[in-house]
């Protein structure tokens, strides 16, 4: 196994288009198809990914090589991120969070599900490097972006001002420390809910619907957009695809009504 | 600074600080991707030219001598069934060819170019003529039972799942060659005799020629009581005639290790004006593609069962089948946990079916004191009898404790369960055990057990400790070793304290008395009894200490060296019993289960090792709800494994584990008897599953039948209900 210590984006970009893997996406290295990389570039030497400059209430700039505990020291204690701390939360245990990247975990395609919902539900801008180019990218987080490429790396996330009087998050697995089989990552405010939905055995869905301040049309916004009808983007012995969409309706509506209720609507 | 073993610690070493640090070849699998079929290495003579590769050893290779990977005592009551490569193949992972080259890199480049022919095979007759797969077929029957036309039957059934030990060391081997031309296996293993009985069969070699050295062990779970590497290593060595290693990566442990027998099994019972008339289990086991464990595992379904329950009449049916996917094999509670959930699971089906609660239910039924254990025992053997406290105390007082200040809120459950277990094999088991006294006083220990991390040095310490009255860091004990060490089964089937322990415990009487008639010539007294020593303390017999008695021996007037030996064959075999109690939450909208309490209360006689007692249970608790949550092996359409990867095979992590409490009933130590232990390791492991089944329907009332007890099959049941319930409401409203 060849390892590169990536000192500047020129030997990124080499070592990118030579085909190695980022070290980062450590869970990725675990998983059948990628168990034995043979080549890897680390870019813990990268500036712009260590970066941390968060301004409390108005949001910031996440380098990629945050841990998940650090910046859910940081979003804990900040007010109007409560999904997102809690989607940090949520992965792992207290180890494996001190340890994990942010960058790696959206790397990771299938851990993509812990986090997409929730950078999504914020309106998280992403900068990566492509290699090809030798450009960094800065686009909207998006489910099939440029930055999954093998050629790419995620440099950083660019998280807004928050926009929600209220927010939460929701993983359902079959265990705390599986893989999720649905997420849900939900905001309210004025008179807009927007709900994300992803998950390991769960196409990514937002849902965008106008509560009128009262509940009962809010649940019937909510339920009437949601298109529960369609396939599921794996449906394997993880449950079968009715269950997994009976546990989005069930888990929207709990946290729809945690929500109204934190709102005072 | 140099670290030559890179895991050992305060002298520990695991297999794999063996195989890192010991020249020699490596070995590798070519795992069959097609079964059942017969495979041939087409590129054979290819692979041969790479450099640094020395062999390929495919099933024309390997000698045509069947043999078990069963680590069990001679003669194994498991067919002899497999060979080093088996021919046809009958699972996907098999073992097609071994490839051995000089190293690691070497190997995977190799083994990464290995291409394979596989005619494909009928399943037809795969294993015997016609379309014949059973294994071993159990009937059992005792006492009188004739229906009559009041009495009322119950049945119920369960459907039991494949799951795996997951041990922390996946399997690892090595075979060498010493100096005399003896063959030496070092292997992570809980049955070194039976690995040396074994390979010396498979590979036609002499028994006396083999040496086997267990490494200390991971993690087991019985996963190790299978001979399964050390053939093949052993082979390996003999065809290359150089050292070899071998250890099964993550996703082999999955596929080549073993797993726990599934199976469906039936309980009817008969009742008469409230009294049990007959109790009745049958079970259908599947063993997978080998016999290996099946036969047994399966005969243990029933008799750590339906002991625990006096009945008038028992019958016992089991059918052991080959069948496609992985093998599964011994592991902890050994057929008592399959068992367990399908009898567990009826007791409380009908304690709600009269209306009664199920533990005043089982009250007037359990096993008290004096019942006889072998329910099918014959007129003409000694029938053994429970020595204990009598169950019923033990379940309530499982129940006291838990209901002690929980809170019940609505859609909480509580559900009970029992399980026995026994401490070795009963009038089969034999350890033998030396303790030696050096000239300096120190003792060392030599046993054929092996410690697998569930404590057994620091029990053989202790009882040893007890017996001579000094610390425990004046001995040493060395274990696994099959040319320094006297014979032992292993371990396996709880037995190391109980059957080990009485051979440790003989010897170190031996060799007490042989220190006390030195101390004796040496002081001209004709009475001595020895007082506990410490440091500070040197008198330890009359006027001399240990050391001064030890000295004595070699250079006084006895020059008579220490030598104690003890030689333990039970024909008792005391039964452990545990309750477990769960207190659950279940969501009646996704189904979803949160664990809120276990309480294990368990009688296991007189308490050795406190600590290693209170990890043995815990560690059974949390193995036991992986069993009845969430754990599976999943297999595809084709019998093949689908999440072999601790990515993809879902076990319990610290942050799922639930508030567990532990009552253990103690015997007191009494002179008459002064070996009243019982074993520890398994018994805690089978009651969570039934316990968790029977608190689900006590929260929503659905029974599952199928482990692991997910979230969705809740969810299903209950909506299964809901349907019941409405179409019921409109029947009556018609």
């Amino acid at each position: 196994m060849r390892v590169l210590r990536a000192a500047n984006y020129i030997e990124l970009a080499s070592a990118l288009r030579e085909g190695a893997q980022v070290l980062g996406g450590g869970t990725r290295l675990f998983s059948e198809a990628a168990r034995s990389p043979d080549h890897l570039v680390m870019v813990d030497d990268l500036e712009d990914a260590r970066v941390m400059d968060w301004d409390g209430g108005r949001g910031g700039v996440i380098g990629a090589l945050t841990t998940l505990s650090a910046l859910y020291g940081v979003l804990h204690a900040t007010q109007g991120y409560r999904a997102l701390a809690e989607a940090l939360h949520a992965m792992g245990n207290p180890n494996w969070r001190a340890l994990a990247t942010v960058g790696g975990r959206i790397r990771n395609r299938d851990g993509l599900s812990d986090l997409y919902p929730v950078l999504r539900l914020f309106s998280a801008e992403m900068v990566w490097f492509d290699s090809v180019s030798g450009q960094l990218c800065r686009g909207e987080l998006a489910f099939e972006g440029a930055y999954y490429r093998a050629d790419c790396a995620v440099v950083q996330i660019h998280i807004p001002s928050p926009q929600w009087g209220a927010s939460r998050f929701v993983k359902v697995a079959r265990t705390r420390n599986d893989r999720a089989i649905v997420n849900l990552a939900m905001g309210i405010n004025g008179k807009t809910v927007r709900l994300i939905v992803g998950g390991l055995s769960y196409s990514p869905k937002e849902y965008v619907f106008d509560h009128q301040s009262n509940f009962a049309k809010a649940l019937c916004a909510m339920e009437s957009s949601m298109t529960i009808d369609s396939p599921s983007r794996i449906n394997d012995w993880r449950g079968q695809h009715e269950y997994r969409e009976s546990l989005v309706l069930s888990w929207s509506r709990r946290i729809l009504g945690q929500l109204w209720r934190e709102a005072e609507l | 600074m140099t670290r030559d073993w890179i895991l050992s610690r305060n002298g520990v070493r695991f297999i794999r600080d063996w195989l890192d640090h010991t020249p020699g070849l490596w070995a590798g699998i070519v795992e069959a991707t097609q079964a059942p079929a017969i495979a041939t290495v087409r590129n054979r003579d290819a692979l041969l030219r790479i450099p640094g590769v020395k062999a390929v050893v495919g099933a024309q290779d390997v000698p045509r001598i069947l043999y078990t990977t069963a680590g069990q005592p001679f003669p194994e009551p498991s067919p002899y069934d497999t060979l080093i490569v088996n021919s046809p193949l009958k699972y996907v992972g098999e073992p097609a060819a071994f490839v051995v080259a000089d190293n690691r890199s070497t190997l995977d480049e190799a083994l990464a170019l290995v291409q394979v022919d596989y005619q494909s095979v009928s399943i037809t007759g795969l294993w015997k003529e016609g379309e014949d797969r059973t294994v071993t077929a159990w009937d059992w029957e005792s006492g009188v039972y004739k229906k009559s036309g009041d009495s009322v039957s119950f049945q119920s059934s369960v459907r039991l799942s494949r799951v795996s030990h997951v041990v922390l060391e996946p399997h690892g081997a090595m075979a060498l060659w010493d100096p005399s031309g003896d063959l030496v296996i070092v292997t992570s293993t809980q049955v070194p005799f039976h690995v040396r009985r074994i390979v010396s069969r498979a590979t036609a070699r002499p028994l006396h020629t083999i040496r086997v050295i267990t490494s200390h062990v991971g993690g087991g779970f019985g996963s190790k009581q299978e001979v399964i590497l050390e053939p093949w290593v052993a082979w390996l060595a003999i065809v290359t005639g150089q050292p070899v290693k071998m250890q099964f990566s993550r996703r082999q442990e999955f596929l080549l290790g073993r797993t726990r027998h599934p199976a469906m099994l039936q309980v009817e019972s008969t009742w008469k004006k409230g009294h049990l008339q007959s109790l009745s289990l049958s079970a259908d086991v599947i063993t997978g593609p080998y016999g290996a464990h099946g036969s047994t595992v399966a005969y243990n379904m029933g008799m750590k069962t339906l002991p625990l329950y006096r009945s008038p009449h028992y019958h016992f049916q089991a059918q052991v089948l080959y069948g496609l996917g992985p093998l599964a094999g011994a592991f902890r509670g050994y057929g008592a946990p399959q068992g367990a959930m399908a009898l567990e699971t009826h007791w409380d089906h009908v304690a709600h079916a009269h209306g009664i609660s199920p533990v005043e239910f089982r009250k007037d039924h359990l096993l008290s004191p004096g019942d006889a254990l072998d329910v099918f025992g014959s007129a003409t053997e000694p029938s053994r009898r429970y020595a204990g406290v009598p169950v019923s105390q033990l379940l309530e007082r499982c129940e006291k404790v838990l209901l002690e200040g929980a809170a019940i809120a609505i859609g909480d459950g509580i559900g009970l369960a029992l399980s026995m277990q026994a401490s070795g094999v009963p009038q089969q088991e034999i350890a033998e055990a030396v303790v030696r006294v050096a000239e300096n006083g120190h003792v060392e220990t030599y046993v054929g057990a092996v410690d697998m991390g569930q404590g057994a040095v620091e029990v053989i310490k202790t009882l040893i400790a007890s017996v001579l009255k000094i610390p425990h860091r004046w001995i040493t004990v060395v274990f696994g070793d099959t040319s320094r060490c006297p014979f032992d089964y292993g371990s396996y089937a709880s037995s190391t304290t109980y059957v080990t322990g009485q051979a440790v415990t003989m010897a170190a009487q031996d060799a007490l008395a042989q220190m006390t008639r030195i101390a004796c010539l040496e002081q001209d007294k004709p009475h001595l009894m020895p007082q506990l020593v410490d440091d500070a303390v040197h008198s330890w017999m009359g006027g001399m200490s240990f050391m001064d008695v030890a000295s004595a021996a070699y250079y006084g007037r006895a020059r008579s060296p220490v030598l104690g030996r003890g030689v333990a064959r039970p024909s008792d075999s005391p039964a452990p019993v545990a309750a477990a109690g769960i207190h659950l939450h279940v969501d009646k909208e996704t189904g979803e289960i949160e664990v809120r309490h276990v309480v294990i209360a368990v009688d296991v006689g007189h308490v050795v090792n406190r600590k290693g007692l209170m990890g043995q249970i815990e560690g059974a608790v949390y193995q036991g709800l992986g069993y009845a949550l969430c754990e599976e092996i999943v297999l595809d359409a084709h019998s093949n494994v689908i999440n072999s990867s601790l990515f993809d095979y879902p076990l319990l992590s610290p942050q799922d584990l639930p508030k567990v409490s532990i009552v253990v009933h103690e015997m007191a130590r009494q002179d008459k008897e002064p070996f009243r232990v019982k074993s520890a390791g398994e018994v805690a492991l089978a009651p969570v599953a039934p316990a968790i089944a029977n608190a689900v329907f006590d929260a929503v009332g659905v029974r599952i039948t199928q482990l692991p007890i997910t979230a969705e099959r809740i969810w299903r049941a209950l909506r299964k209900k809901d349907v019941h319930n409405n179409e019921t409401t409109t029947e009556k409203r018609g």
